[in-house]
């Protein structure tokens, strides 16, 4: 167990707060830079990786991060990706932003459709964000219930945040053990990550958090605890942030379908040749964490508000960010009819058409659940949670189906079709050209390339955020069922039929 | 002790609570406490009755007025979860204490 600086300390000391103070928007380099100085006990195919910002199978993901950075800066995309803090009254990226009003929800789904068209991939920012809000309004009313004072440290790190652009990891998803048990319950506690320590300066936790997405392209990690716990619970009841590069944090880079791809030369076979998702299992190994980085410890009865509150918002998010990815797989299956000679076609046409009513039902729960957002106690503005998780059940689907489509428009040769080396090869290359030719003066490298980025899309690396990062990133479908069962008032519905029919009685026709 | 409420309700699409049987029992609590006015005109106070959580009901006209009120919108009262066999207690006893700071 090593101990590290606290928050405030690090800020004093730290080169980001020293050049920093007071310049809210970092530059996609400045950023980049950031990632070069982390010094962090990372592990991908069983080899220690240093310099991951240069890695090739990692920098695609940290490219897709970067485009958060490069947006807030373009004065065409300004009014979107940026928004002005509650907190310093600064100038900030939309996301580290407290949401202060539906406005401020509809445009957070706004950027992430925009960014998703940018990158056709994950771009991983949104955790934090939606773990900030979620943090926000869940401190402020644990201190009102309990008189504690998380909600005024809480607020001090978000200034740390937003005037340094910090990009932070939401941490949430446990290693779980026996799904069957509670945390508690567990033969092995680990399983949930927990306080094992409480010291006079802070705590010090152990456990495991998966499917980290966007994990290490961040300055920082919040991490929260995975679901509702009860009274005996207290240890797992436990909310803190700490630094990336905290001693004791190991990360296991996660594994992607055609990930190699990325380390050979050319880039055409992995399809999105700048961007991709990222996902990492991380460890604390007894990792200290200061008493100013504490935002809940024991407050078992406020976990399952937090969960709630940030399963709420990134089911929303999902209603912004796979539609921007939807976007490009649209434009993806047009491009292909077109070069393929079939875009006449009025089958093709109607896979198309479909493929965009999907995506845009997707865009418009996204901004119901948003438009039909309430302020919290704290202020901060909360989604409508009902239509979020009808939002999250619909993109557990749609992006399936479009895939599909996508795939039908898209023809078997986007799997069948040989390596960019054999397009290159001197003796076979104008052969595999030639027979790689589709209609008219379209050259065969754009059908090469367009097939292989629908590839990437719908069964490549780009699926794990496509697809089942849609299926079961913000919970698994059920999750949202039982939300769905949770909030619906089925008793009023009943009523409704009851009285159409005469079953009930009705007093409100007093008219002749 | 007379306490003029104005009680202004949301159009009611999607209700997860009866409002208007809230609003009864809200009513009957505080008629054990104090004697109570429902009225549009010079209100001490608002009751703003929301089915759902987005409680939609426009009553920034009064609160630009600088009336006190109560908002629910399903079983949140004032933006904080409460427990359903317990809204009207809580909507109550908010009424009561705001009612009182009004004067």
């Amino acid at each position: 167990m090593i101990v590290v600086q606290g928050g405030d300390e690090r800020k004093r000391n730290n080169q980001l707060g020293k050049e920093r103070a007071c310049m809210p928007l970092r530059t996609p380099q400045e950023y980049i830079d950031d990632l070069r100085k982390m010094k962090i006990e990372l592990y991908m195919f069983g080899e220690k990786v240093e310099n991951y910002a240069d890695h090739p199978i990692i920098r695609p993901s940290i490219n897709a991060m970067a485009m958060t950075y490069k947006l807030a800066q373009e004065p065409e995309y300004e009014d979107l990706m940026t928004a002005t803090s509650n907190l310093t009254g600064h100038k900030i990226n939309r996301f580290t932003h407290l949401h202060q009003s539906t406005d401020d929800l509809v445009k957070k789904v706004k950027m992430q459709r925009l960014l998703g068209q940018k990158t056709g991939c994950c771009f991983q920012r949104c955790v934090g964000m939606d773990a900030f809000n979620a943090v926000y309004s869940t401190t402020y009313e644990m201190d009102q219930a309990k008189g504690t004072g998380y909600h005024e440290r809480f607020k001090k790190y978000m200034e740390y945040v937003q005037d340094n652009d910090l990009a932070v990891d939401g941490c949430m998803t446990d290693a779980r053990g026996d799904r069957s048990k509670s945390p508690g319950a567990q033969p092995d506690p680990d399983a949930y990550l927990h306080v094992v320590e409480r010291r006079e300066d802070g705590l010090v936790v152990r456990g495991c958090k998966l499917h980290q997405t966007g994990m290490i392209n961040s300055h920082e990690i919040l991490v929260m605890p995975n679901n509702a716990l009860r009274e005996g619970e207290e240890e797992w009841a436990v909310m803190f942030a700490i630094p990336l590069d905290t001693p004791g944090v190991i990360y296991v880079y996660g594994r992607q379908s055609s990930d190699t791809r990325k380390l050979e030369s050319g880039g055409i076979d992995t399809g999105n040749i700048h961007f991709g998702g990222q996902e990492v299992m991380t460890i604390f190994n007894d990792v200290f964490v200061p008493w100013d980085r504490v935002f809940m410890d024991g407050e078992t009865e406020f976990a399952g508000m937090l969960v709630e509150r940030f399963a709420g918002y990134h089911r929303q998010s999902y209603g912004g960010c796979k539609v921007g990815v939807g976007d490009t797989l649209i434009g993806a299956a047009q491009a292909i009819a077109d070069y393929n000679g079939v875009s006449r076609a009025s089958h093709i046409k109607d896979k198309i058409i479909e493929m965009c009513h999907l995506n845009e039902t997707l865009y418009a729960c996204g901004i119901a659940c948003s438009s039909e957002g309430r302020p919290t106690a704290a202020g901060n503005y909360l989604i409508n949670v009902l239509l979020a998780n009808i939002c999250k059940q619909n993109v557990t689907r749609f992006p399936y189906e479009m895939a599909r489509l996508a795939q039908d428009i898209a023809g078997g040769f986007m799997v069948t079709m040989p390596s960019d080396k054999d397009f290159d090869h001197p003796e076979i290359g104008p052969l595999v050209r030639k027979y790689t030719q589709g209609s008219g003066e379209v050259p065969p490298e754009n059908r090469q390339r367009i097939l292989r980025l629908i590839e990437n899309m719908t069964m490549g690396a780009g699926a794990v955020g496509y697809l089942t990062e849609s299926m079961h990133g913000a919970g698994s479908p059920q999750a949202q069922r039982i939300m769905i069962s949770r909030l619906v008032n089925l008793q009023h519905r009943k009523e409704l039929a009851e009285k159409l029919c005469g079953v009930k009685d009705r007093d409100d026709i007093d008219w002749e | 002790m007379l306490m003029k409420l104005k009680i202004k309700y949301c159009g009611g699409c999607n209700p997860v609570t009866d409002r208007k049987k809230v609003v009864n029992d809200v009513l009957a609590i505080l008629r054990q406490h104090t004697s109570v006015e429902v009225t549009a005109e010079q209100p001490d106070i608002l009751l703003v009755m929301g089915g759902c959580s987005v409680c939609c009901v426009d009553v920034s006209q009064e609160i630009a007025e600088g009336k006190k009120a109560v908002k629910v919108g399903g079983y949140l009262v004032d933006y904080c979860q409460t427990r359903p066999a317990q809204l009207a207690e809580v909507v109550a006893g908010k009424l009561l204490d705001k009612g009182e700071e009004a004067g």
